[in-house]
């Protein structure tokens, strides 16, 4: 199993409780829709397994890693095996698109000539190759997504989580990201993404999980 | 092993360039900095090289203290030199010359009024006098003293007499000197690490979501922290290397007008600038200077920037 939530709640401090007893679960390699109106707590949920929040009170376990029993310095090597990526890809505008897909292989050591292996597989798989000197500024929303998605997967993440990957995408590039997803995905990369875009997720044949007012249904 | 060491030696590289081409990309910003620590650095490297001059001077001067020691009883001018020869093999003594009785009482008589005086006495009552100028290498107080005691002793001498006050107070004001320059290094060597670590708060603060970007996909601490570390290093090592420059450059300036000086007095010195070994110690100072203001301002700042979606 990749992901396991049992009676998982999340209240924040203001009292609103975003998540309620949710029972979850990912297999391993499997992808996974998860969907709902805003505020159904997707984000929220994403955030507890990148251990970006911390949960109220149940158990998460993933990928073998018990998230309540993770101590705050080995956090970062937990989330290093991870890939995410958000709405807004959170790119660093003063780097090259290269330099941004090879961050989290230098966060990891690896030798430049292997960077600049993956770093160019990576960018390969989202058709950017031939921006890689460019910086993200210069290109467009979509193409950016794409920047973000490559970084996400650069260092072959067993657990690849996506919010709102296609937000502010229009519908055709919409569907080409989530065909890059697909591609990771059959190389044995588990997915989970959340989106509320439906009409997309429907014409998929992958499991769907619907939240609603914090609670899977 | 060999390999985990080639990660981290290519971790550390990446690091120190990127923060130096970091640096690079504002060059008025850094070179502000690079100048207030410059001038931090300047004024103890300064008092450093004032005092080492003050030093090589003072050892020119110390010819001026000196030991006399009055003989017994009266000696052959053979018994005399045998005497000279034997002072002279003491560790310690530069130079010795005797002034025998007869040279006394003729230096004596040549002083207004003492040659009446000199001719009521039934015999010369002057004893030879031997003038020991101690060697360089006995250049303290303390050194000078332990001479002093050692000839006192000898069995020939009646009576040793040992004329130092005057570099005593020279010592003195030489120690006083030099505790102002350690004062003011411990002084400015903090405003180095204040000045430092206050722009790479700044730094954190404009860079503050690439950092949280870098905690999202998993940077540990160490490694965010690092080009910090290399930026205040780099701080440091060039702010030193201005300083070693404005120092050789002031030394150089006020060279011309110490000479006039010191010929107006009839003396001959040069003036030294920084050594190369004194150049090497202040720019390795100022880069342990440079990575402790960063390692004490980044890694508390670092604990409050935590990732967001």
């Amino acid at each position: 199993m990749m992901i396991e939530f049992s009676q998982v709640s999340k209240r924040y401090p203001g009292g609103f409780e975003a998540l309620s007893q949710v029972d979850f679960k990912l297999e391993k390699g499997e992808l996974a829709f998860l969907s709902g109106h805003s505020g159904a707590g997707k984000s929220t949920l994403l955030k507890l397994i990148a251990k970006l929040e911390t949960s109220s009170s149940g158990q998460m376990i993933v990928n073998g890693v018990h998230l309540n029993q993770l101590k705050k310095h080995d956090i970062a090597t937990y989330r290093s095996g991870l890939g995410i990526t958000f709405q807004s890809p959170n790119l660093l505008s003063d780097r090259s698109v290269f330099d941004n897909v090879a961050l989290p292989l230098q966060i990891r050591g690896t030798t430049p000539l292997m960077i600049v292996k993956r770093v160019h597989a990576a960018l390969d798989m989202v058709g950017l190759l031939n921006k890689e000197k460019m910086l993200p500024l210069h290109l467009s929303a979509g193409e950016q997504q794409r920047v973000g998605i490559a970084r996400a997967v650069v260092h072959k993440p067993a657990l690849l989580l996506a919010d709102e990957p296609t937000g502010n995408l229009d519908p055709h590039l919409s569907s080409e990201i989530m065909k890059i997803f697909e591609q990771f995905n059959q190389v044995g990369v588990s997915i989970l993404i959340a989106t509320h875009d439906l009409a997309l997720i429907a014409r998929m044949k992958h499991r769907i999980v619907m939240l609603r007012g914090g609670r899977v249904c | 092993m060999l390999k985990f060491l080639r990660a981290l030696g290519a971790c550390h590289l990446q690091a120190a360039t990127n923060s130096f081409n970091f640096l690079c990309r504002r060059p008025l910003a850094t070179m502000t900095t690079v100048i207030v620590i410059a001038i931090a650095l300047t004024l103890p490297a300064l008092f450093w090289v004032f005092t080492d001059n003050l030093g090589q001077l003072t050892i020119d001067w110390q010819r001026g203290s000196h030991i006399s020691l009055y003989l017994k009883s009266p000696m052959s001018p053979g018994q005399e030199d045998i005497f000279l020869k034997e002072i002279r093999a003491i560790d310690g003594v530069g130079h010795a010359t005797i002034k025998t009785k007869e040279e006394g009482l003729n230096e004596l008589q040549q002083q207004e009024g003492m040659h009446d005086i000199m001719r009521y006495l039934p015999e010369n009552p002057l004893p030879a006098v031997v003038d020991v100028v101690p060697s360089l290498a006995v250049n303290t107080p303390l050194k000078i003293k332990q001479l002093y005691e050692r000839l006192k002793i000898l069995p020939q001498i009646e009576q040793a007499k040992l004329d130092m006050e005057w570099l005593t107070r020279l010592h003195a004001l030489l120690s006083f000197v030099t505790k102002i320059a350690h004062a003011l290094l411990a002084l400015l060597a903090s405003a180095v690490v204040f000045i430092v670590g206050n722009t790479l708060r700044l730094a954190i603060h404009n860079r503050h979501e690439e950092i949280q970007v870098l905690k999202l996909i998993g940077a540990t601490d160490t490694f965010i922290i690092r080009p910090f570390l290399y930026s205040g290093m780099w701080y440091g090592m060039v702010g030193a290397i201005f300083a070693v420059l404005f120092v050789n450059i002031f030394m150089l300036s006020v060279s011309v007008a110490f000479q006039e000086l010191a010929s107006v007095y009839h003396m001959h010195y040069p003036l030294l600038g920084l050594t190369v070994k004194q150049a090497y110690l202040i720019v390795l100072v100022a880069i342990s200077l440079g990575w402790l203001g960063a390692k004490l301002s980044v890694k508390r700042q670092l604990a409050s920037i935590e990732p967001y979606n």
